[in-house]
């Protein structure tokens, strides 16, 4: 049986995930192998587009048949206990490695969300988590969740998956909760280069997020909503937002009440797409949650 | 005439539930000349929902008319936000 061993680096996240399926591509020069040994004894840290892009790392070996164990796992550390209690182990094991262990307060726990019932999710589940940890009404993180719904949304009309892993850490003591999504589709450059030829990952990315621009013409879309994830966490609530898909990386950073796109050169590459969101819980605007008619 | 989203469709998150909504609003301007949109118990839209349920009626109502004819009511911030938004954009292409 061939098997090839997959170390795990120190930190795990939205950078250095790309190294650790360069590193899997690289020892399979000839061909998969059939049982892939994923090392988690280096590892120390784990940022939460790590936790869900591993959990789809996994997904994607068993869903190409190949057999995934783990080493290291068991190690009584930080990184081992935080994914414990993320409830990885239990996805992908069948069983958390200690049983008193749980999701934390400040942690919406790994899941694996199907579109159908995604946007129930973050309605009812991750929408009032967050206000409760922010101490705040549903009402003024409604467009924080609209960014949510809009990702699924593309998930599903963009890749050829139905569904995307998420995950999501509140850090009360750095006033920043941070989301991931990540789905194992076809990927935003391979989606771009069927309108815009030869235009690199890069700058696939940045070309996707445009306004007005997108890879269907159909009256859904009209290529508005990651134009309106990065207004509203970037623009309007000056967090950052990370879209990583296979050799491209884009980091859009705050500038001026707008958005200022960042290549970053880095080796590696991430299969599908990873979007990192990076929002400020300083900044939220209060808003009353009473309806009222729209006036022009 | 008053239509609420929430006895046609359970969310304002899909296209395809905007979809359900402009077919709608197609036939009821046919025989009203304002249509009074409700979104009460609902809580946010989402771009593909409002292109699909509202934008969608550019290509059969001027801006102008569409302003004059469909009165949205019972709805949040984010919700009037990203109407106005999407169909500002949009008729603004329509009109370059």
């Amino acid at each position: 049986m061939s098997e090839v061993r997959i170390v795990l680096p120190a930190t795990l996240n939205t950078f250095t995930l790309r190294g650790v399926i360069s590193d899997f591509v690289d020892k399979c020069q000839n061909g998969l192998p059939d049982k892939v040994i994923i090392d988690f004894g280096f590892l120390g840290f784990i940022h939460p587009s790590g936790v869900t892009f591993l959990s789809n790392f996994v997904h994607w070996l068993h869903h190409r048949g190949l057999r995934c164990d783990f080493y290291q796992h068991t190690r009584n550390g930080q990184a081992h206990r935080f994914l414990d209690d993320s409830l990885f182990f239990e996805q992908h094991l069948g069983n958390k490695l200690n049983v008193y262990r749980g999701p934390r307060r400040t942690t919406q726990h790994l899941r694996r969300v199907e579109h159908a019932e995604s946007h129930y999710f973050i309605r009812g589940t991750l929408g009032p988590w967050l206000a409760d940890a922010l101490n705040t009404n549903n009402a003024s993180l409604y467009p924080f969740q609209v960014c949510l719904s809009e990702i699924f949304n593309n998930i599903q009309d963009h890749s050829d998956r139905d569904n995307g892993s998420i995950f999501a850490q509140h850090f009360p003591n750095i006033n920043l909760v941070r989301i991931a999504i990540a789905d194992f589709g076809r990927g935003i450059p391979h989606n771009v280069a069927n309108v815009v030829p030869d235009i690199s990952h890069n700058e696939a990315i940045i070309k996707a997020v445009e306004a007005g621009f997108s890879t269907k013409s159909t009256p859904r879309n009209r290529g508005a909503g990651l134009d309106y994830l990065l207004q509203t966490v970037v623009g309007t609530n000056g967090g950052e937002v990370t879209i990583s898909s296979f050799n491209g990386m884009v980091r859009f950073l705050p500038m001026g009440g707008g958005c200022r796109p960042t290549p970053v050169l880095t080796a590696g590459f991430c299969p599908g797409t990873t979007i990192d969101i990076e929002l400020r819980t300083d900044t939220i605007i209060p808003v009353e949650d009473e309806p009222e008619d729209l006036e022009w | 005439m008053v239509i609420r989203i929430i006895d046609i469709v359970p969310g304002a998150d899909t296209g395809t539930q905007g979809n359900i909504v402009y077919l709608c609003l197609k036939k009821l301007l046919e025989t009203n000349h304002v249509v009074i949109v409700s979104f009460e118990d609902i809580e946010t839209a989402t771009s593909s929902f409002v292109n699909a349920a509202f934008v969608q009626l550019l290509d059969v109502l001027s801006f102008l008319e569409f302003k004059d004819r469909i009165k949205v009511t019972k709805s949040g911030k984010q919700i009037n936000d990203m109407i106005k938004t999407r169909m500002l954009q949009e008729s603004s292409k329509i009109a370059a």
